[in-house]
Order: C-alpha cells, then structure tokens, then sequence
C-alpha cells in the first residue's frame, strides 16, 4: 500500500490528555483506567458541552484539537467505536422501562447513536465531506483506519481518524454476573485518540501496512508472514499489543492495557504510543497487535 | 474503472421473504405496516410476520434466546442473497454489514425484567454490541475472511454498499456481500415518539399532510462481485453499483437542512462517480420518510440536483415502515428490481401531494429504466446517494 502519513495525534485516557506526538511520561502503575478529564470547554462551545457524554466529549476534545492547528477542512472524518454511547443508552432504557410516564426526552436516544461522535464533530466544524462510523469489536479502529487507507487511494486528502470508547459501571456489573474475572473487570478502561492523515503531505511517521483477518491462524505464524511481506527485521521493530503481553515474539513489546486499560479501541491509542516511539527514533518499526478469540487486526508503522 | 457486478439479492421485511415476493407485493401495493398494541397503546409498525424461533427455522439456525432478531433477519437475507454462490479460499469473501440497533432487543429483555423487581440474566447482552451480531450472521452464512460493520444510524447499509464497492474497486476483494439488517425494538419505538416524529396512524411521505415515520424491521443483502468474481462464480450479473457518495449535511444533530446541502453534496457526487447527467437518471427510490422535515428538504435537494429534469421518484417506506439501517439495503433492492423488471415503484398512501409535480409517482408504471438512484440520510447529518445500472 501506499503510504499514509500521520500529522498530529491527540488523545485522551488514564494516562491524561495527549496532545502531539512527542513521547509522554508514562505512569506505570495505573489500578484503574478510568479516563482523565481535561478542561473540555477550552475546545468545546459550553452550551453543546452540557449534554455530553463522556465518550462524546472525549471524542470532539480530540477531534477538534486535531483540526485546531492548522485549520483543516477535512476532507473525510472516519471514526471507530466498539461500543458506542454506552452512558446514554443504558440512561434511555432506563427511561423507557422506568416508572415514569409519558413523554421522555429525546436527548439520550438521539445521542446514542454509534455515529454521535463523526456526526457532532462534522457539526462543530461545519463539514460536508465523506463520514463514516466503523463499529466491530477489538478491530473497530483497524476497520477506520483500513477505510482511511482505501479513502487515501481514491485521492482523498486530509483525513480525521478517531476512536472513542467510554466506560460505564454496568459494564462491571454485567461481566461479575456472567462470571468474569475480578483481574479482567478491573482492567476496563476507557479513551479517545484522533489522528490527522494524508497520503499527499510527506512526514516522518506513516501507516505502512494494515491487515484484518476475522479468520486467522496463529499469531506468531500471521505476524510472522505480516513482517516478512513488508520485510521488516524484528530487532528494529516494537510491538505493542491490546491485552497482555505476548509469550513468544522475539521483538520488544509492551502491553497498551497496562497503561490505559482493555477497551475495544485502545487500539488507537496504540497508534499515538506508536508513533511517539517513532519519534524519537527508538525504533524503525512499530507493530500494533489487536488479537482477540474473533480474529486479529495488525497495523505495522514506519519513519522514514 | 472496475465494475461492481450484483449478482444476487436477499430481502426480508414487513412485506415478507425474497426479492421475487417483494416486487410482487410492492406493484400490487400491498402495504406491509400493521396496526398492533403494547402496554394498552396501538401503534403502526411494518412487522415481520414471523416470531423468532421461526425466523430460527427458517434460516435453519438452532434457536437461542440469546439470539437477536437482528441476526436472524439478517441470516435470512444473506442467505438468499448468496444464493447457491460456493465459497472457495482462491477468492476471499469479505462482509459488510450496517445496523444500528443489533441486539437491543435482548438487552431491553434483561431492562425489563430489572424493572419488574426480576433477576435479570446478564448473558442476554452477548449479542448488544454491533459487531457481535455481524460475526454471527457471518459464521452462519458462509466463510468470510473479513467482516465489518458500519453504523450511521439510517445511512448504515447504503453505506455498507458503498464501503464493499471500494473494496471491489481498490482491487482488495472480488467479492464482496454488503448490507444491513434492524429488528424493531422498543428503544427505537420509543425514541421516535420522544421526538415526535412517530405517526400514530399510518404513515403518508411525500403527503402535504405527513405527519412523521412509522418504523419497521428487515433486512437486505447485495452480492457485490469483480468482472473476475462473476467469471469465478459463474453467478449472472443482474446489473451494476455505478455511482456512490457519503455526504454530510452538518446542519443539526438529528434534523436535516432547509436545502438538503448533504443530500444535494451526495446526489451531485454520486452521479459524479458514475459519470452520469441528472436527465440520465429514470427513477429515484427516496428516502421519503414521512416526516415533515426530511421530506420537504430531500424534495428541495432533489429539485435543486434535478432542476427541470426530475426524474420519477418515490418512497416505498409507507408500505415496509422505515427500516433504519436495513432501509437502504432495502430500497437498493428495489432500485435493482426498478431495472430487472423496467418499473418505477409508486408512492404509498398519498393522498394530497405535497408536489404538483407529475414526478411523485402515486402508481407504478411500466417505462425503461436504465439508471436507478437510490438515497439514505441518517441522524448526524450522515446522507448517502448510491446509482445502479442496467446491464
């Protein structure tokens, strides 16, 4: 594929919010993932912010940060959620099966549509370009950023990538009586992370390859055979995965759960983590692993 | 330019199973919405007239209670809409599916039985997440190698379509089933009626006297396949996905522009893709819901792409209900048919036109149809506008 760069990355998570793609002071010890929340009305209208969710504030926070310096007019805002507004549809079921009569407020059934966060960043920003909501799973930012690539390939210029995923305290309710584990529950985090891509405007950090499987065999055997297509030695490449660490690799690796917690599109903030490595020339390469019991997505960036 | 062949079509709604059945049904104007009662309120509704144990037997699935209706609507459309196709790993099949509710209807369950004072079983949530519902349908029907889903609220499936075809034409997949699927649910039901938009009685676009939207249920499929897919499968070629576009209106959260500025954005591009003049477009299936607002700014949107050159248009929504993300798979089904079969769908339930214009088709008729439009807007501002060709 042809390379896609990336221009600037924000994001927000337990770590705090984000902003550039300079290397981050990392906490290491983080028990709880719930996201840090920044001053949103410096970048949001207040009248628009009352409303909000979490995952919806974290979301334009990020986006219109992105599209701040230098003002941009996207020409394609591409976003991923794996759950979507979770706040405001657990508040709307509460408010039909509620004892409450009569008529309820639209307000939590309007925004808990998956397309909440393109849909009001496309709002705040007045733009009418190509807009698109990839919802599936642990993959739903490798799917955005797959549709960013194919985009960038019919000569779309610059693209807003995002991705967003809020947690609720259901979410631990729901998995306890399912049976879950406590370490599981525990690792449940949240977050936001949006990137400005063009494939026209040379930088030093690219999108060099992505694959998504839903069918895939071993994961030392697909990113194996992903490394070797793009040849890419493994002493020049760091992988960073989704959940825990991977038992045999051979390349240094670092788990993104263990810094932001597991959410479906903590992907995304792989790519900001990625990328900040990239920057200061740690490693060649980084390799993104999302792997999960529904297939695998892998997303290998460069530097030039 | 590669060409986006159809090569099978899969439908279930309000008006029942097949896209034969549907065509039928819809140039007799059989009306799919029904009357029905909850909680001692009636409601119009476009149902499909199957529980979900039989959509079960139907699609030839175990039935589970843990199974949304979604799924199961949607396995019964992918199903016909493969057809006899046979997959085989020389050509990777890829799936794309929109829906915007997926197993709401189960997560209600586990809400409603919380309300009551019961235990709620957790595991009903196993299908809410959207994604969850896709791979299902997928493992199901066939063996895909990749799946995803879209969800833009009302736009979700034309956009699935839009997505597959850009696969087809990157030249990353030769084929390629895309499309969407919604269950009817009370989240929904309620949400309408909370921004009063849902008609009490039977819904009437395109009427000077609309007054809002009746939902439904369904789901529709598109196989969508490469020159080197058809010659691969052997499967016809019914005719062509020739132009799309995705299109924002940015002008409100869940209302559209006075103008439509995204639908105009959307039709404009989408004729741009497939290299064609708006006098060369012979029906329009709008998205035509019945609310004052969006019918009377896609009217706009459209006279303003058209100009004196409107084609024949419609909105089949009061005979299936609006579908949500099923309804622009739905509606591309029946532009294709629009082809096959050399008709322009009618109107259902006018009464006074909200138009003087001869373009708002009341009846069927009979004419060449040789390039069909067919548009979905959704909340956010999301408006897309997809063309298929004659062979």
């Amino acid at each position: 594929m042809q390379k896609l760069y990336i221009h600037q990355a924000v994001s927000i998570s337990a770590q705090g919010f984000w902003k550039g793609i300079h290397v981050l002071g990392l906490k290491e010890d983080l028990q709880e993932f719930n996201a840090f929340d920044p001053d949103y009305k410096t970048v949001i209208p207040v009248m628009a912010l009352r409303r909000m969710s979490k995952i919806t504030k974290m979301a334009l926070m990020c986006g219109l940060t992105v599209s701040q310096k230098p003002v941009l007019d996207w020409d394609a805002i591409i976003v991923a959620t794996g759950l979507g507004n979770l706040s405001d549809t657990e508040k709307f079921l509460n408010l039909i099966y509620g004892s409450a009569t009569g008529l309820n407020s639209p307000t939590a059934f309007t925004q808990s549509s998956h397309n909440t966060l393109s849909g009001q960043i496309a709002l705040q920003l007045k733009n009418h370009a190509y807009n698109m909501t990839h919802v599936q799973r642990s993959f739903s930012f490798e799917n955005a950023l797959k549709d960013a690539v194919l985009q960038s390939q019919f000569g779309v210029g610059n693209i807003l990538l995002g991705a967003a995923d809020e947690h609720i305290p259901l979410l631990n309710k729901l998995a306890r009586e399912v049976g879950y584990e406590e370490r599981e529950i525990s690792r449940y985090g949240e977050g936001a992370s949006f990137f400005h891509l063009s494939a026209d405007i040379p930088s030093e950090i690219f999108v060099k390859d992505i694959l998504i499987k839903t069918k895939a065999g071993s994961l030392p055997e697909e990113s194996d055979a992903f490394l070797l297509k793009n040849r890419i030695d493994k002493k020049s490449c760091l992988l960073l995965t989704t959940d825990d660490l991977i038992s045999t690799c051979g390349m240094d690796q670092r788990s993104v759960a263990e810094l932001v917690g597991m959410y479906m599109t903590n992907s995304g903030l792989a790519m900001h983590l990625g990328c900040s490595y990239l920057s200061e020339k740690a490693y060649q390469h980084v390799l993104i692993c999302a792997n999960s019991t529904t297939g695998l997505g892998l997303t290998l960036l460069s530097h030039e | 330019m590669t060409k986006i062949n159809i090569t099978g079509l899969g439908i279930v709604s309000a008006l029942g199973i097949s896209a034969k059945h549907h065509f039928n049904q819809l140039i007799s104007g059989m009306i799919g919405i029904g009357h029905y009662q909850r909680d001692g309120q009636y409601y119009y509704a476009g149902k499909v007239p199957f529980t979900n144990q039989q959509l079960s037997e139907l699609g030839k699935v175990a039935f589970s209670v843990y199974t949304s209706r979604t799924a199961l609507l949607g396995i019964l459309a992918a199903k016909e809409a493969l057809g006899g196709t046979v997959f085989d790993s020389r050509i990777p099949t890829a799936f794309i599916n929109g829906t915007t509710v997926g197993g709401m209807d189960r997560s209600e369950h586990y809400f409603s039985e919380i309300a009551k004072g019961n235990q709620g079983d957790a595991a009903l949530f196993q299908m809410h997440d959207l994604g969850a519902n896709s791979a299902y349908i997928a493992e199901q029907v066939g063996d895909f190698e990749y799946v995803d889903t879209i969800s833009t609220a009302c736009s979700s499936s034309a956009n699935a379509i839009m997505f597959g075809a850009q696969l087809i034409q990157s030249g990353e997949y030769n084929r390629v089933l895309v499309g969407g699927t919604d269950a009817l649910c009370n989240f929904t039901i309620e949400g309408f009626k909370s921004l009063m938009v849902y008609d009490a009685h039977l819904c009437q676009p395109f009427d000077a006297n609309r007054r809002g939207l009746n939902l439904g249920e369904g789901a529709a499929y598109l196989l969508l396949e490469s020159d080197q897919g058809v010659k691969e499968s052997g499967n016809r070629c019914l005719a062509k996905l020739s132009g799309w576009a995705n299109r924002n209106d940015a002008f409100h959260s869940t209302g559209t522009s006075p103008d439509g500025i995204g639908a105009q954005q959307a039709m404009r591009a989408a004729l741009e893709t497939a290299a064609l003049r708006p006098d060369q477009i012979d029906y329009i299936n709008a998205h035509g819901t019945g609310t004052q607002n969006n019918d009377s700014s896609e009217l706009a949107a459209m006279d303003a792409v058209f100009k004196e050159s409107l084609p024949d248009f419609s909105s089949t929504k009061g005979a299936t209900g609006h579908t949500l993300a099923a309804s622009g798979a739905i509606e591309a089904v029946f532009a294709v048919q629009s082809l096959l079969e050399n008709c322009a769908f009618g109107n259902f339930s006018l009464a006074e036109p909200m138009t003087a214009s001869p373009s708002l088709l009341r009846k069927t008729v009979s004419k060449e149809v040789r390039h069909a439009m067919s548009n979905s807007f959704g909340f956010g501002g999301n408006s897309t506008s997809l063309i298929f060709s004659g062979n």
